[in-house]
């Protein structure tokens, strides 16, 4: 093949490839602008969605618009509200942003403390305007909130811009992010200054004696546990103190109740001179108070301290020109071998004072709690016991001791005695229980038992034409008692006749325990028709006033005094003169314990009534009374 | 494999050797394309390779020589297609380490089935660049050629040398390039 034809064959080759590469290139680019047109077509799909997607997302951008419009503007109002609450509340507030370090301070906060924000500011970061004893509390508080999360609250005092501390209620609460960091915490501070204070001063009044401004019983009891307990823990002795004063009631009655108070502030005064820092002084009631000696290492000094006290009481004390010399009676239980409780120790500290009150003579006087006392104490409280059961079971029967009337030399009545009978102990005479019935509040219903018992007997022995009349013995204290009246009214309506045949027997000690009351009762039983005896005349006050004031018709001439007719003669002008004034003011007399002859014979030349003892008989029996002669012979002047 | 690199190296040959040595490349050579390529195709890079050893058993031209010759022909191509990407780099070693981060990214876009190589770049002075090329067709002689091209671009010149571990590699090279501007 020659060059020319090659080259033409190069050539057609060159063309056909070039024709080829462009009928490829048109097909691929045929293709790439259908893929083009099949994107555009996918685009134009693409962007219609997206339209409307923006249309659905316009739309619910301008809900969300509405809404954070009409939230900013509840936002607004409840900030005004925030604001309005902040200018009304009485709290002030307080916030600090942690993040921005940034510090709020409401109005009233500022006002409340009267401190700059700067000063709030440094008083916050370092709590320098709350009080030392509270900072603890609060720290604590604050702790324990961190920990928690739950709102914290204390009551603590903080120092305003004039230097006084008044108290306030902190609250507060802090806010946590995710990670557990405190983003803010905020507050708020109340004046509970004005409630604190009061709370403090009922707290006091709830606590001290108003009269004495020491404390009270119930403080009083706090804090003996309290010494108590540290006693325990120290292996220490105290001394419980129970002191009363003696002789109060006639300051009252006498000089009146102001004189009273002034005493007893005038005692609690030295009382409170006279102790130690650590010791106790308290008023328990009336005019009993207590000392607390604490730390006591000798009974020595127990026993200094109460001659100290004496002494400070002793100094002459006036009242409006009134001299008083006040005494006391005072009982010490030693802590811990008289008492290892409260309760304990003031029974025992009581029965020694009971101990004091009987040896004081005319002075002041303590004695310590011996175990004698506290035996005759349980003695006491079983025979209480005893005692209550008797009365319940009327254990008790009647002796009878007949009184002889000198001019007759007749038994014409006889005194009623009442006897208990024990089931161990045998008889017991009046004067083993009454002491005991009377401090056990039993004394009413043994009187009441003892008038029933008489009035069976009233009937017995009148019928039998022995007596005229019976007498009986009232305990003053049942005497006073509004139940004896009744009880005598009620007997009454029963045996209208009774009150001829029973004389009611009293002691003097009635006029001292209440002088109108006893007057009264007394125009009552006569009024009822009873006659009325008193007893023990010539021992105590001893006063014809009464006698002459009252419708007694019978005095008893004290058996002291017919013991000492024989040896002592001015006994026997005593005895004869108050014969004689008695006869004056028309009332009789019967000379108890008549025991010999020749008082018989002195009784007689002074014209002595009756007359009752062992010289004619003993105390008898119902039966023994129903079987004596009504006669005696053995009158020396018959 | 790109079409526009076979239309190009189809234009070098005919360029450098005459249409009569093309016309009996193609001749000689048994491709798939049968020769007939298009910029906008893509072809078996293997025909390429085919090309290139026949070519330079025709010419006697080593196959590393043609392959740099017309990667430096194609880097001249490749700049005027798109001269808003040459504005933006102020020199050689701009435009080589951007390479990975800006140019093929933007060729991606356009080609999404392109395989183009990886090229990582390491500063090593102010005229001092280390080049790392991986790729999975053995054209690292074209990629130097490139490299030729880019330093006539910018008015420069490379003295490139390849780490002696991968001296004989084509898929695996690490340029180690210093610069030198050539005075106009």
């Amino acid at each position: 093949m020659s060059v020319m034809e090659d080259r033409e064959q190069v050539l057609l080759r060159r063309v056909e490839r070039e024709r080829r590469a462009r009928k490829e290139a048109e097909q691929i680019l045929n293709e790439k602008s259908k893929e083009l047109w099949n994107t555009n077509q996918k685009l134009q799909q693409v962007n219609e969605q997206l339209d409307q997607i923006v249309q659905i997302r316009t739309s619910e951008l301008q809900m969300a618009k509405t809404k954070a419009e009409l939230e900013s503007f509840a936002h607004k109002k409840a900030k005004e509200r925030f604001q309005l609450a902040m200018r009304a509340t009485s709290a002030g507030v307080w916030e600090k942003n942690i993040v921005d370090n940034v510090w709020y301070f409401s109005e009233r906060l500022t006002s409340m403390f009267g401190y700059s924000e700067e000063e709030l500011l440094f008083g916050f970061k370092n709590l320098s305007f709350i009080h030392n004893e509270d900072k603890k509390t609060l720290l604590h508080v604050l702790k324990k909130h961190f920990r928690e999360r739950k709102a914290f609250d204390c009551e603590c005092r903080v120092q305003t811009s004039n230097g006084r501390y008044k108290w306030f209620w902190v609250v507060g609460q802090a806010v946590w992010n995710e990670n557990g960091d405190v983003i803010r915490i905020a507050g708020s501070f109340s004046d509970i200054d004005e409630r604190v204070e009061n709370s403090k001063l009922v707290e006091k009044m709830a606590h001290y004696d108003h009269l004495t401004m020491i404390p009270n019983r119930v403080l009083y009891n706090q804090e003996l546990d309290v010494a108590l307990s540290k006693a325990q823990s120290n292996k220490d002795s105290l001394a419980v103190i129970l002191i009363d004063l003696n002789d109060f009631k006639q300051v009252n009655d006498t000089l009146g109740h102001s004189a009273g108070d002034h005493l007893l502030h005038h005692i609690a005064s030295q009382f409170k001179l006279n102790i130690r820092e650590s010791d106790i002084v308290a008023r328990l009631g009336g005019d009993e108070f207590s000392i607390v000696l604490t730390n006591v290492s000798d009974p020595q000094f127990v026993v200094k301290k109460c001659e100290q006290i004496i002494e400070a009481i002793s100094s002459p004390f006036y009242y409006q020109r009134n001299l008083i010399m006040p005494k006391m009676s005072m009982g010490i239980a030693i802590y811990p071998e008289y008492g290892s409780n409260r309760e304990e120790l003031m029974i025992n500290a009581d029965l020694a004072m009971y101990k004091a009150k009987g040896d004081k003579g005319n002075g002041s006087g303590y004695q310590f709690c011996e175990q004698e006392h506290i035996n005759k104490n349980i003695e006491r409280t079983e025979l209480s016991v005893e005692l209550d059961k008797a009365i319940t079971e009327k254990g008790f029967f009647m002796r009878f001791q007949p009184v002889i009337d000198l001019t007759r030399g007749e038994m014409i009545f006889a005194e009623a005695l009442l006897r208990w009978k024990h089931s161990k102990k045998g008889e017991m005479l009046p004067e083993k229980f009454i002491p005991v019935a009377e401090e056990s509040g039993l004394i009413t219903r043994l009187g009441g038992l003892s008038i029933e018992l008489l009035v069976q007997q009233v009937d017995r022995i009148m019928s039998a034409k022995r007596l005229e009349k019976l007498t009986i013995n009232i305990i003053p204290s049942h005497f006073l008692s509004q139940s004896f009246i009744v009880q005598l009214q009620e007997l009454i309506n029963t045996h209208p006749d009774i009150s001829q045949y029973m004389t009611i027997e009293i002691t003097e000690a009635v006029f001292l325990m209440n002088i109108e009351a006893a007057k009264s009762i007394i125009f009552q039983l006569h009024g009822m028709g009873f006659s009325i005896s008193l007893d023990d005349f010539g021992t105590g006050y001893s006063s014809f006033k009464y006698l002459q004031e009252l419708p007694i018709e019978v005095i008893k001439l004290d058996s002291s005094f017919i013991a000492e007719i024989d040896i002592d003669p001015s006994h026997r002008t005593i005895a004869s003169t108050i014969i004689e004034l008695s006869h004056s003011l028309g009332i009789k007399v019967i000379a108890e314990g008549v025991e010999t002859n020749s008082q018989l014979a002195f009784l007689q030349d002074h014209h002595c009534d009756f007359a009752q003892g062992s010289y004619f008989f003993k105390p008898l029996s119902i039966i023994e009374l129903l079987h004596m002669q009504r006669g005696v012979s053995l009158l020396p002047n018959s | 494999m790109m079409g526009m690199v076979f239309t190009g190296f189809i234009e070098l040959i005919e360029d450098e050797f005459g249409y009569e040595t093309l016309d009996a490349l193609l001749q000689s050579c048994e491709l798939d394309s049968e020769g007939i390529y298009t910029a906008v195709g893509s072809y078996n890079h293997e025909e390429l390779l085919q090309l290139v050893v026949k070519l330079s058993e025709m010419s006697s031209v080593p196959v590393t020589e043609l392959v740099k010759l017309f990667g430096k022909k194609l880097f001249v191509e490749l700049i005027g297609g798109h001269p808003e990407i040459a504005s933006e780099m102020t020199d050689s070693f701009d435009l080589l380490s951007k390479i990975d981060s800006y140019i093929h990214v933007e060729v991606y876009k356009l080609y999404p089935q392109a395989e183009l190589p990886k090229f990582s770049c390491e500063r090593l002075g102010d005229n001092a660049i280390r080049l790392h090329y991986q790729s999975n067709r053995p054209f690292a002689s074209f990629a130097e050629g490139l490299l030729d091209g880019c330093a006539n671009h910018f008015n420069e010149h490379f003295e490139i040398t390849r780490t002696p571990e991968t001296k004989d590699s084509e898929t695996d090279v690490i340029f180690n390039i210093t610069r030198t501007p050539i005075p106009s």
